[in-house]
């Protein structure tokens, strides 16, 4: 372990599989950040009536995708 | 108005809530509002030293204080996901013994991470500091 296997892994990450993969998880962290921060505010009482809920849970994936989006740009 | 929230905390009331599920209940919220704080900063760290050299890497690494961030973090990730995994094993695994079983294995595998974590933290700021 060293200098070697640092240019390694630090290779794979820099293919497109690698960027790909580091994207992905990117969506799933923002995507689960998102959708936690609305559990907080369930768990306040705020927002229990269905249509709200609807509108969180897009609300969250637009998040999400704005995330990974913005994300994308400043890395490539 | 009676909301269905209000009715399920009522039945949970009436299924003797006890002290330690109240605690998980406020462990897994505190983490997560750590975790909001560490793991933007992580994942912001991360890509952008995602096309450095090994050197600026380890001196990143090795600094005292990004240690002690990075220490903080894997704990709540790993206290975290503990504590949402025993969740997941409580509402879908039915048989109680198995459910016991799955519950143990997923505390001992954190804990395990956990240290193993730690340990190469510190492994990597000795290396640094050389």
């Amino acid at each position: 372990m060293g200098p070697k296997t640092y240019l390694l892994i630090s290779g794979w990450y820099s293919s497109p599989l690698g960027i790909a993969a580091m994207l992905g998880w990117a969506f799933c962290f923002y995507f689960h950040l998102a959708n936690g921060v609305r559990h907080l505010f369930w768990d306040v009482g705020w927002g229990f009536a269905l249509k709200d809920v609807y509108r969180s849970g897009w609300l969250v994936i637009g998040f999400a995708m704005g995330l990974t989006l913005l994300t994308f740009w400043w890395v490539i | 108005m009676e909301t269905d929230f209000q009715v399920s905390s009522e039945r949970m009331k009436s299924q003797k809530l006890d002290y330690h599920t109240t605690r998980q209940w406020k462990g897994q919220r505190i983490s997560a509002l750590s975790l909001i704080f560490l793991g933007i900063w992580f994942i912001v760290e991360v890509l952008r030293h995602a096309q450095e050299d090994y050197s600026v890497v380890l001196a990143w690494a090795g600094n005292p204080w990004i240690g002690i961030a990075l220490a903080s973090l894997i704990g709540m990730v790993f206290y975290h996901s503990a504590l949402g995994l025993q969740v997941v094993v409580e509402d879908y695994v039915r048989n109680s013994n198995l459910q016991k079983i799955l519950i143990s294995q997923v505390k001992i595998l954190s804990i395990i991470m956990t240290i193993l974590s730690w340990v190469f933290i510190i492994r990597i700021a000795m290396i640094a500091n050389e």
